[in-house]
């Protein structure tokens, strides 16, 4: 049994704009295992968000193709095991933190008789991403890193076996982005659900990620796929590991080469 | 609690107040001292007598305009959501009813009113047909660029949950609406009073248009402004009440409402 949970082939992805076509994305093989947590690491406007919306089914390739655990990225999503996380929290203003988790639960259509099952399970994952004292809260009284936490709490609220996130730390300051870095560890390793993570930062991809798949400017291809071996669980002094900085400074390296 | 609000709006608006009485006194005075006739420019004091004097008649006549007002607005709202909808879900109804909805509003009100005259009769329909017509504009445009104002993200989540159209709709279009609405509404309500006295204005025995109409031409001035003044408490009123039904429903708080 192949316990490849993800699989890119031969993916291309080409848009039409008025003044022609533009490829964004090209010749893209990926394999993901099952429980891995992996980067995609590159310049701003290579891809890889696309490359990301893709594995999600959001964009259909047009070329080459997706398969998760053997099937269709259309199944799999109805199936509803894809969370996403945006750069963007995407909260809903008028929700209080408790009524922006429920939020796929009501869409899917959870049992109403087992209402308080329900609240136990929002609970469980507030405390988890460390909000439980906010569940009344609306957006707007939190701050970003806070609002970024209950997006991941709604990612996972109904236990999606694949996690998709797209810079989700990207508009946090340096400190912060640090802290939920190693939160997002603590989750993860709670949860062990398959994370691709889309980044522009070498030093969040390394502390994060057990590999790097680097992505060259646009059209976005893989130049290199870095195996990070870091012992886990990580935390801040990770950084500051010899092995850290050779596979940090090797990122690097790729990136410039491209230019 | 009460008291308590109305000492702070009056303290709020004190300045505008004092105004508004400053002017009044200098009205009342530049009549005396001037010898202006009341029926060119009646005194303050002339105006408030009329309006106890008149008391019942005035306020018989306020209700049948308050109630074409109400009913051409509601209708109008109705109209407006409706159309609304089906611009949301249908292109070819955006081609089609844009150009037309404009086409209706281009049109001077004051110039078709008589044409409901001979269609609808005399009586009220006429005039919350014109109400209507004038009410139902601001709605639509506010309310379709309020029910498409989705966040890009947002609506790849729903998507990646599979939600129905329906879901979409009442969870996140609908809610994330309402500021727009309100908005469209508030300007609706005012026009509505503009578009009932027109009505009565084109042909009427009955309302304050219709009043200020044979008071003007038997040169009763006092009559006149005593209309005017009902209207503009008339409007103000409708106004607040909108806000304050924004103020108890939308997420939003109306920046209009001030207390």
């Amino acid at each position: 049994m192949d316990d490849n949970c993800i699989k890119v082939k031969q993916a291309c992805v080409t848009y039409k704009t008025k003044t022609g076509r533009i490829e964004a994305l090209c010749d893209i093989n990926l394999s993901v295992r099952d429980n891995e947590f992996v980067s995609i690491l590159g310049p701003s406007g290579c891809g890889k968000t696309t490359l990301l919306k893709v594995i999600g089914g959001l964009i259909n390739p047009s070329n080459g193709k997706v398969q998760i655990k053997g099937k269709s990225v259309e199944v799999i999503r109805k199936n509803r095991e894809i969370g996403f996380v945006f750069q963007n929290p995407a909260l809903l203003p008028w929700r209080t933190v408790w009524g922006n988790v429920y939020l796929p639960l009501e869409i899917i259509g959870i049992n109403p008789s087992s209402r308080g099952e329900i609240d136990n399970r929002i609970m469980k994952m507030l405390e988890l991403v460390g909000l439980s004292g906010f569940k009344d809260n609306h957006p707007h009284e939190l701050s970003g890193g806070m609002q970024q936490r209950v997006a991941i709490a709604r990612a996972l609220i109904f236990n999606p076996s694949i996690l998709l996130m797209d810079e989700p730390f990207g508009a946090l300051d340096e400190i912060t982005r640090d802290r939920l870095n190693l939160e997002l560890l603590r989750v993860w390793e709670n949860m062990k659900h398959t994370v691709i993570f889309v980044t522009h930062s070498i030093r969040e991809a390394v502390l994060l990620s057990d590999r790097i798949v680097v992505l060259s400017k646009r059209p976005g291809k893989i130049v290199s796929i870095l195996e990070v071996n870091l012992p886990r669980p990580r935390k801040t002094s990770s950084r500051y590991t010899e092995e850290f900085l050779s596979i940090a400074k090797e990122a690097h390296r790729l990136l410039d080469n491209d230019r | 609690m009460i008291a308590k609000i109305s000492l702070s709006l009056i303290k709020k608006h004190l300045p505008s107040l004092l105004t508004l009485i400053f002017l009044l006194l200098l009205w009342q005075w530049l009549v005396d001292i001037l010898k202006i006739p009341g029926y060119i420019l009646p005194s303050p004091l002339e105006i408030i007598s009329e309006i106890i004097q008149k008391k019942q008649y005035l306020i018989r006549h306020s209700l049948i305009t308050l109630i074409e007002i109400l009913t051409g607005f509601a209708l109008g709202m109705l109209i407006a959501f409706i159309i609304s909808l089906g611009i949301l879900y249908s292109k070819i109804m955006e081609k089609v009813i844009y150009p037309l909805l404009i086409f209706t509003q281009v049109t001077p009100k004051i110039a078709i009113a008589p044409l409901f005259l001979i269609w609808f009769g005399y009586g009220l329909l006429p005039k919350i047909v014109v109400t209507a017509l004038v009410a139902f504009f601001p709605i639509i445009i506010n309310t379709v660029k309020g029910l498409k104002s989705i966040d890009m993200e947002l609506a790849d989540l729903m998507y990646s949950l599979s939600a129905t159209k329906r879901q979409i709709l009442n969870k996140i279009r609908i809610p994330s609406s309402l500021p727009y609405v309100f908005a469209g509404l508030k300007v609706s309500i005012s026009l509505s009073v503009i578009g009932a006295i027109v009505g009565e204005f084109v042909g009427a025995d009955r309302g304050l248009g219709y009043i200020i109409m044979i008071s003007n031409a038997n040169l009763e001035t006092a009559q006149v402004f005593a209309c005017l003044i009902i209207l503009s408490i008339m409007g103000v009123g409708l106004f607040l009440a909108i806000c304050l039904i924004e103020s108890l429903y939308s997420w939003q708080k109306s920046a209009e409402f001030i207390i």
